[in-house]
């Protein structure tokens, strides 16, 4: 993988790596350390990507993992004061990312990389590690589940 | 043929627009890193590695080990079991192994019913060296549910260390290998799943497990496929591959799997009429093989249905996905376990006409069957 490409796919995939990060982090300023902290590790884990039309499902799994050490991170800080994260612009629907917020993780994160990044089972299952058994399980799981909050809405 | 759901949610206006500030430093972040001319590690891959290769072949049948296996793996499903015969047939796997680099890999459970082909591979060092084994280096040790958990027990570490920070504490190698099964292409289904497990004395068993192409294996007697054997091993300082001729191979070892052929097949009709959201169950077609019993219900949309579906087919999914929903009863209530194809099939691609596929794990095909949905029964036979 050269440079040019790799900064072409970043780009092209900065949505996607965006909507993930906030799937696993919510909407806050980590979400930028995560996806800058993955940039650079992805580029030195270059020589992993074997197949460049997979770099959607590698680039995820890279910011997957990014985004549970900065949760792990966040665990063992203990903030001497509370810094504001800068105001998250609203999402377009409100009702819908707060049903989706209270999905459990394991439920909301394979649910979004199915029905907002369009990932197929088995893109999903080598992003996250899972069989595809589990994944599909557990997006079945959590369509229920989302149906269920958006009807209490 | 596998088909997607045809309804999914777009989730895409739950999440805010990404600030401009984000993107910008993400495309900074990129557009900052430096591309080093002849790599050591280019150089590598593009060389002919001359990988150790030892193929000792043994006509045994698999010595009772420790090592997992497959009934080990499905043990971790709910309510899913290995078929006996299936048992009998992989732990009668005529056992390969493979010295690749410093890892030796032993392929010792080896299944194929046309449906789906299995495989299970001890992966451990040469010699017998402790080592770490991992999924993915930034993985945690407890990832992997209560075997990762032992394996964090074991190791004396929390659940959340990650894999190069146990590497680092225990000063241990880490390794990240596969053993993947592939079929050959003209009869792969197009899906998969491969995971591990962590045996007692740390070393990993890989499971591979592959769909295939059912219209196409009907003809064959033996399935050719390859097993996909890397190895990898990471500097923990540096999360990046070690590059070396004995840490870094991709071995492709040929292999044929004789294919266990349908035992039996029944037409199971509904005992009386049973109708479910506007879609009439009219059989349900069962192939029996060593791994279990094959299950394809086929319902009738009515005409209300059909006109919903015409306009959107979208605005069905609910439907469909009630449809989906049963459990497999005995004829005295209880569940039967289900199949270790960990996986169901939806096809509408003939609506009116639509395909719900699952399994279960039986020996024997059942005269009689009930499925439960809804909290309705239906009895076939």
């Amino acid at each position: 993988m050269d440079k040019d490409f790799f900064v072409q796919a970043i780009e092209a995939h900065s949505g996607s790596m965006y909507r993930v990060a906030c799937a696993v982090l919510g909407p806050r300023d980590e979400c930028r350390d995560a996806l800058q902290e993955t940039a650079l590790k992805a580029w030195e884990k270059r020589h992993t990507l074997r197949d460049e039309s997979k770099f959607k499902s590698w680039i995820i799994r890279i910011l997957v993992n990014e985004c549970r050490n900065i949760q792990r991170a966040r665990r063992r800080v203990i903030p001497v004061e509370q810094i504001p994260d800068s105001p998250a612009p609203p999402p377009p629907d409100p009702a819908l990312a707060m049903a989706l917020r209270a999905l459990p993780e394991k439920y909301r994160l394979p649910l979004t990389l199915q029905c907002s990044e369009g990932m197929s089972y088995r893109e999903i299952a080598s992003a996250l590690r899972l069989t595809e058994g589990a994944v599909r399980g557990r997006i079945h799981r959590a369509k229920e589940m989302l149906r269920k909050e958006l009807e209490v809405q | 043929m596998k088909q997607e759901h045809g309804f999914a949610p777009d989730l895409r206006p739950a999440f805010p627009d990404m600030p401009e500030d984000c993107r910008d430093a993400l495309l900074r972040a990129a557009r900052s890193v430096r591309e080093e001319r002849k790599m050591k590690k280019y150089t590598l891959r593009t060389a002919l590695i001359a990988a150790l290769l030892i193929i000792v072949t043994m006509t045994a049948a698999v010595a009772a080990t420790d090592a997992l296996g497959w009934t080990d793996f499905f043990s971790l499903y709910d309510n899913t079991a290995v078929p006996k015969a299936a048992q009998k047939i992989m732990n009668a796997t005529e056992i390969k192994t493979f010295e690749v680099g410093n890892l030796t890999f032993t392929v010792k459970q080896l299944l194929c019913d046309g449906h789906l082909a299995m495989s299970a591979t001890d992966i451990r060092t040469n010699d017998g060296s402790a080592a770490l084994f991992c999924c993915d280096p930034g993985d945690s040790l407890g990832c992997n549910g209560e075997n990762g958990s032992a394996l964090a027990k074991r190791l004396g570490l929390p659940p959340e260390t990650t894999y190069t920070e146990a590497a680092k504490q225990l000063s241990l190698p880490l390794y990240w290998p596969r053993a993947i099964l592939i079929p050959a292409e003209e009869y792969d289904g197009g899906e998969g799943m491969e995971d591990p497990l962590w045996n007692e004395d740390n070393t990993m068993t890989y499971f591979s497990m592959a769909y295939l192409d059912q219209d196409k294996t009907k003809e064959l007697d033996v399935l050719p496929a390859e097993i996909l054997l890397r190895v990898s091993q990471i500097d923990p300082e540096t999360m990046e591959e070690i590059e070396d001729t004995h840490t870094r191979i991709v071995q492709r070892e040929p292999i044929e799997i004789p294919i266990q052929g349908v035992i039996s097949e029944k037409d199971y009709a509904p005992a009386e009429p049973f109708t479910l959201n506007g879609c009439a169950l009219t059989s349900v077609h069962a192939e029996q093989t060593v791994c279990g019993l094959y299950l394809d219900r086929t319902y009738t949309a009515d005409e209300k249905l059909r006109d919903v579906f015409e306009n959107d087919p979208d605005a069905t999914w609910d439907i469909t996905l009630s449809l989906w929903k049963g459990e497999w009863l005995r004829e005295n209530g209880e569940p039967f376990p289900g199949g270790i194809s960990l996986t169901g099939e939806y096809d509408d691609k003939d609506f009116p006409i639509l395909h719900f596929r699952d399994m279960i794990s039986v020996d024997e095909m059942p005269d009689t069957l009930i499925l439960e949905t809804d909290n309705r029964q239906v009895t076939l036979k």
